[in-house]
């Protein structure tokens, strides 16, 4: 068991504490009195196949999958990716699940087996990926014969399950037509997402699940449907803190813990982010992989085990805190969500700030109604021109129009979801589905509307007022302007990176 | 007591000073009743002598021949003269321009020296027109100023005699000729013939068979080879079209340049300043020896500006010749000007030079004694170059010509003589060509077209010094004035109540009320404004604008690929599609071979882009095309996507969303073009051959579609198609799509490399940048094992 996350309340004796902002680390000095909260230990991951035999043998509310299968099974294995694990996993622990599901079904002489990536809005998997994250071994049994997919949200061959006030519920037709179907996924946070109706089912079912008007009620009848239509075994990793590789080790410890290694690595670190090019910083930081520990397994009833599984994540990454800051103060590290970029892009950075780190509380938000959320993020605007499309459209057409998802919805949302370019991006250049920004916009909006102020230290000036927000040159300045909002002596909490907490709030 | 020596030429005996026909009454008077027909009046001069006929001589009939204009008839060209804001009060009491032209304005049409029959009825004739370029090449020069003026003397001649051509009455000929028809005599120039041994026959002849031996020199092989290498250096990669049309531009060109050049010459070597005053001196000659039984008036008008009282202070027609100069100076474009600074600049205001021809043209002179008027200020008012510096300082230290941003400090000039700032010239002309050189090598870039565009507003800067240095070096250094003692008997003569409208005593010019109020504000303020409403025009997008729908099927959107609307060129994605799938070892050995050879291909891209295309097409020979169209599709098309600029995509999109049709022409081969298929209607790219067994050869199945095939592609697609070019787009980054863009009517220039930047200033097309801000690098290499 590693170290739980805690809070330390700065006072003249802590050390400059990381920050982390784009590409960009350092190390900054903290007002007294200032609460950093630390994310629990990462530790380096297990063999898990012994948690993975656990769970598919004693599964919860299920019969242990050996029992379930037979030689006539229609079998079908679903690798939810609805969410991902933000830095990727080094070693991507859904492959041991599913070689181990295989096993299973080969014992069994299931003759009809097949893959299908629960993607969703998300990119659809390549070929080259599908190899990198499931392994060689699968890819070259079942690529050939076509026998993976990854789900096509705009498919024609969707199979109707159901509907809910008469909209139909559309789902991936080989999983509908399936005996069984094992969903294979991780935990990551506390969210409550069903990965299966989320990445198996229609643009329109999406929408109502992720759009602006979501509720709770439908979403809950959509899962339910979603589960009733097949018998699906889940078996889901609930993943700890990320353990970053050598060059970025420094960011799995404490400050004051740092060892020689660790500052020199820190030091080597900073310096060539700052010395090289943004090309030679990319190079060495642009696709940072973490290992996971992998702290809980279970397998069983879909429904139960995506309760427990949450349960487990959130019980062993919460912090307690003493209550809502006036201000909240985090660090968006690009590499952490935008692959491949290692800024990250201005909307999925104030997608990782806001509603990623932000919105991980148990209930009572991490800051109050009101208060100012002072994130750290160049905010440069460097989209994907392939998987980001429609994302740098409504950055550099929709938004400087208008910032209201009711209108953007009203307006744009439907002419985009169906704009031919960007669904030839979807299906042949494996990018987003449009759709996906328009999501992340609403819940960015939503996010900011409860607060007084966002405030990005270091931001494009330009790109925070497309936005909708604030930019500051330091944290300083960022507090002056704050303090228009929440006085001159704010109450300060400060999300320490690259890890998540969930925040308890007292 | 011995007397003071004196320091002036001393009052004359007045025996020996001719005294001119003076004036015995009010002009208006004297000239009542006459018919009074002038040539040039669409001129600067010529306008404004019109204007003083028909507003102060109510009883003058005037007559002009005016040459027609293309469509526009002699009498058009009159009437809108007429609507011009000085004439306003006359047309208003005529009623309209047509009533005023039928009392007073006669106009025949005729050219010269296609003379037509003149009126029988003409009693003075004022020959204004001539042409005022100081450099007309020598036989135009000729043709204006001395045929031209003989053909218009015969017909007047004729006009007056009977059949047996014996003259039944003596009209007056008044003739304007220049001051400095007295060339490069220095010293004080005496109203009077100037006295030479000149044969302007001979000279005449000699400069029409000149025009002919030019054109025929011009069109001999060497001459050509010599003038198309200089069009190849430029337009080369653009093709032979776009070639041959600058090397006919450059003829031409160079027929006139040598003209100008025999003309000089010619002028020189008999002691004129430049061909103007030469022919003018030749006219003169014609004038006084075929008006030797007719009333005859020579008016020498020196360097006429803007009007000094009539018909308003100020009044100026175009630029005349100091004013680019004193406005090169308020911009702070002449650091230093090379002439003498106690050199007498003789102006004067146009309105005393019309008021002199007037007045002349109410005076009786002497059958067969040509009267000599010279319309100058150097010899009782003279104005320095230093003087004219000064004003002209003082002018624009207290009215800048720019403010704010772009103000440029007023430059101190010393006058270090010609010598220092020639060889100033000379360096400046050296560095910018070796600028141009290493430009001309250097990588495509912001940095290096913002080079390009400093050393183009040099080049500009040094032409214009040189020009102007050529044109203008030898009146400031001149050492001559002019004496005007028979101009100024003539206005002494003016009745009393003459004296306020047709005064013309250069002597009672203030010169700092004349520069500093009247005519520098003349010339620089509708400049101000020209440039002010440029600069607004400049700031509305030119050709890159908001895209309006349109009927699907008539406007098209053609953009080049490579560099434009993605940041790659051919030997990049060469090496995309080589370098993946070899070892290391091989890798290393194929990117040294690709360099090895890249010396090759820079100077083939130099030469002909399709040479350089065919080169690198060449490198494909052995490989299998399906296999490579798999290959694009696997692994290549993400990452060409990735490389593509947003800005581009959102473009071609919206062109998409108004209707448009999308055209990608491409020098790539055409399996990279799948990841465009979507946004595209049309794809023009490289069409590899193949054997029977699909392996490419490593040619081309047909020409590759560079340059002039582009624009001709285009033309034909629009055609069979029914597209409207000029409403369409085009949008490229190279020098080589310059036909391409020619061929539409909103032609944008994206990335542009400096051909293509300097071609796009010089046609106003809008230039762009879209830049490509991939997150991946540059040179990343596409990874068969693609990661997320």
């Amino acid at each position: 068991m590693s170290r739980p996350g805690f809070v330390l309340e700065v006072d003249e004796k802590t050390p400059p504490l990381l920050t982390l902002s784009g590409a960009d680390l350092r190390l900054e000095r903290f007002g007294v009195g200032t609460r950093v909260a630390y994310p629990a230990d990462s530790v380096a991951s297990e063999d898990p196949v012994g948690l993975i035999d656990a769970a598919l043998e004693s599964p919860v509310g299920a019969e242990p999958l050996p029992s379930t299968l037979d030689r006539s099974t229609k079998l079908t294995i679903v690798v939810r990716d609805d969410k991902q694990p933000e830095p990727r996993m080094r070693f991507d622990v859904r492959r041991s699940i599913l070689e181990r599901v295989l096993e299973h079904a080969a014992r069994a002489g299931v003759d009809d087996v097949q893959i299908v990536i629960a993607t969703g809005l998300n990119r659809r998997w390549s070929r080259p990926e599908i190899s990198k994250i499931l392994g060689d071994r699968v890819a070259t049994s079942f690529i050939p014969d076509g026998l993976i997919s990854s789900h096509d949200v705009t498919a024609e061959d969707l199979v109707t399950i159901g509907d809910v006030d008469g909209v139909p519920v559309r789902l991936n037709k080989r999983v509908a037509e399936s005996d069984l179907v094992v969903s294979i996924g991780v935990a990551s946070d506390h969210t409550s997402g069903c990965g299966l109706a989320l990445g198996l089912t229609d643009t329109e079912t999406i929408n109502r699940l992720e759009g602006l008007y979501a509720d709770r009620a439908t979403t809950d009848r959509i899962t339910r449907i979603v589960y009733d239509a097949v018998p699906t075994f889940a078996v889901t990793a609930v993943l700890g803190q990320p353990l970053l590789g050598t060059s970025l080790s420094f960011l799995n410890k404490r400050e004051w813990e740092w060892r020689l290694p660790d500052q020199f690595a820190f030091a080597t670190a900073r310096q060539l982010v700052s010395a090289l090019t943004k090309r030679g910083s990319q190079k060495l930081f642009g696709n940072p992989l973490a290992d996971y520990a992998i702290s809980d397994m279970i397998g069983g009833d879909a429904a139960l085990v995506r309760q427990q599984a949450r349960e487990a994540w959130m019980a062993a990454n919460s912090v307690e805190l003493p209550g809502s800051a006036d201000v909240l103060a985090v660090s968006v590290w690009g590499s952490s969500f935008d692959n491949g970029n290692p800024v990250g892009s201005p909307i999925n950075a104030a997608h990782d700030a806001l509603v990623e780190q932000a919105g991980s509380h148990a209930g009572t938000p991490l800051v109050r109604e009101g208060g100012v959320l002072i994130a750290r993020h160049p905010l440069s605007r460097n989209f994907s021109n392939r998987t980001q499309s429609a994302a740098a459209d409504l950055f550099a057409k929709v938004l400087p129009e208008t910032l209201d998802p009711e209108v953007i919805r009203e307006r744009f949302e439907g002419a985009a979801s169906l704009d031919p370019w960007y669904l030839a991006l979807y299906r042949e250049h494996y990018a987003n589905h449009p759709l996906k920004v328009f999501h992340t916009w609403y819940r960015i909006r939503e996010a900011t509307n409860r607060l007084g102020d966002v405030i990005w230290v270091g931001g494009d000036r330009r790109s925070a007022a497309v936005l909708g927000h604030r930019a500051a040159t330091t944290f300083a300045d960022a507090l002056e302007i704050a303090s228009n909002t929440v006085g001159s002596h704010p109450d300060i909490t400060h999300l320490h990176g690259p890890g998540q907490l969930l925040g308890v709030v007292r | 007591m011995a007397s003071a020596p004196r320091s002036s030429f001393g009052v004359p005996e007045t025996a020996s000073v001719h005294t001119p026909p003076l004036l015995d009454g009010r002009i208006r008077d004297l000239l009542a009743g006459k018919k009074v027909v002038m040539t040039g009046v669409t001129g600067f001069i010529g306008e404004q002598m019109l204007w003083k006929f028909l507003t102060e001589c109510p009883e003058v009939r005037t007559g002009v021949l005016v040459r027609r204009k293309g469509s526009v008839t002699a009498a058009e060209r009159v009437a809108s003269l007429l609507k011009k804001k000085i004439f306003k009060p006359l047309v208003e009491t005529a009623g309209s321009v047509e009533a005023l032209m039928a009392a007073r304005v006669d106009v025949i049409e005729g050219d010269l020296p296609n003379v037509p029959d003149l009126p029988r009825d003409i009693d003075v004739l004022v020959h204004c027109a001539g042409d005022v370029s100081f450099d007309p090449p020598i036989d135009q020069a000729f043709m204006t100023n001395v045929i031209g003026t003989k053909a218009l003397l015969t017909k007047f001649r004729e006009s007056c005699s009977d059949a047996a051509g014996n003259l039944e009455r003596i009209p007056h000929y008044v003739h304007i000729s220049t001051a400095y028809t007295a060339g490069r005599r220095r010293g004080a120039i005496p109203e009077a013939a100037h006295a030479h041994d000149v044969d302007y026959e001979a000279e005449t002849r000699a400069a029409m068979a000149m025009k002919e031996h030019v054109e025929t020199l011009s069109r001999s092989s060497e001459q050509l080879t010599e003038l198309r290498k200089q069009a190849e250096r430029l337009h080369r990669r653009a093709g032979y079209l776009t070639t041959s049309e600058d090397t006919e531009r450059r003829r031409q060109d160079w027929v006139d340049r040598e003209l100008v050049a025999a003309g000089t010459e010619r002028a020189r070597s008999l002691g004129w300043t430049d061909v103007y005053t030469f022919a003018k001196a030749m006219g003169e000659r014609v004038v006084t020896d075929l008006g030797g039984d007719m009333q005859v008036s020579i008016v020498r008008p020196a360097i006429v500006e803007s009007s000094l009282r009539d018909p308003y202070p100020g009044w100026i027609e175009g630029f005349k010749m100091a004013d680019p100069l004193i406005l090169a100076y308020g911009r702070g474009q002449l650091p230093e000007f090379p002439a003498s600074p106690d050199a007498v600049i003789d102006i004067i205001p146009c309105d005393y030079v019309v008021n002199a021809i007037v007045a002349v043209c109410a005076t009786q002179p002497e059958i067969g004694q040509p009267e000599f008027y010279h319309c100058s200020s150097g010899a009782r008012n003279p104005l320095t170059f230093r003087g004219i510096y000064e004003h002209i300082r003082s002018y624009f230290s207290q009215h800048p010509y720019t403010e704010g941003q772009g103000s440029v400090p007023l430059a101190v000039w010393n006058f270090p003589g010609a010598e220092p700032v020639e060889r100033l010239l000379w360096f400046a002309d050296k560095g910018i060509k070796v600028g141009n050189k290493l430009l001309s090598f250097a990588p495509r870039g912001k940095q290096v077209r913002a080079a390009a565009m400093s050393l183009d507003k040099t080049a500009k800067q040094l032409d214009f010094l040189n020009k102007y240095l050529s044109l203008y070096g030898e009146y400031l250094q001149s050492e001559v004035h002019f004496v005007d003692d028979c101009t100024l008997a003539l206005h002494h003569s003016l009745h009393p109540e003459d004296r306020e409208a047709f005064g013309f005593d250069s002597g009672d010019v203030d010169w700092t009320h004349y520069l500093e109020e009247v005519h520098v504000p003349a010339i620089t303020d509708p400049v101000r404004r020209l440039e002010a409403a440029r600069k607004r025009r400049s700031q509305r997008s030119a050709t890159y604008k908001a895209l309006k729908p349109s009927e699907p099927g008539t406007v098209l959107a053609a953009f080049d690929l490579d560099g434009t609307v993605m940041a790659t060129n051919v030997v990049e994605t060469y090496l995309w599609l080589k370098l993946p799938e070899l070892s290391i070892a091989e890798r290393a050995a194929e990117v040294a071979k690709v360099i090895w050879q890249l010396p090759n291909y820079i100077g083939a891209e130099r030469k002909d882009r399709g040479i350089f295309l065919r080169q690198i097409y060449r490198r494909y020979a052995g490989a299998d095309l399906a296999e490579l169209e798999n290959f694009v599709e696997e692994h290549l098309s993400a990452f060409i996507l990735d490389r593509t600029s947003p800005e581009a995509i959102r473009r071609i999109r919206e062109h998409r969303e108004a209707g448009h049709t999308t055209v990608l022409m491409t020098g790539v081969i055409r399996p990279l073009t799948r990841p465009f298929e979507g946004l595209f209607d049309h794809i023009v790219a490289a069409d590899l051959a193949t054997d029977a067994t699909g392996v490419c050869t490593g040619f081309l199945s047909g020409p590759p579609m560079v340059g002039e095939s582009r624009s001709a592609w285009l033309r034909h697609y629009a055609n069979l198609h029914k597209f409207d070019l000029s409403k369409s787009f085009a949008y490229a980054d190279s020098h080589v799509d310059l036909p391409m863009l020619r061929a539409v009517g909103n032609p944008v220039a994206v990335n542009p490399d400096v051909g293509l930047m300097r071609a796009a200033r010089s046609s106003s097309w809008s230039v762009i940048e879209w830049p490509s801000d991939s997150p991946q690098p540059r040179w990343k290499l596409p990874h068969v094992r693609e990661e997320r």
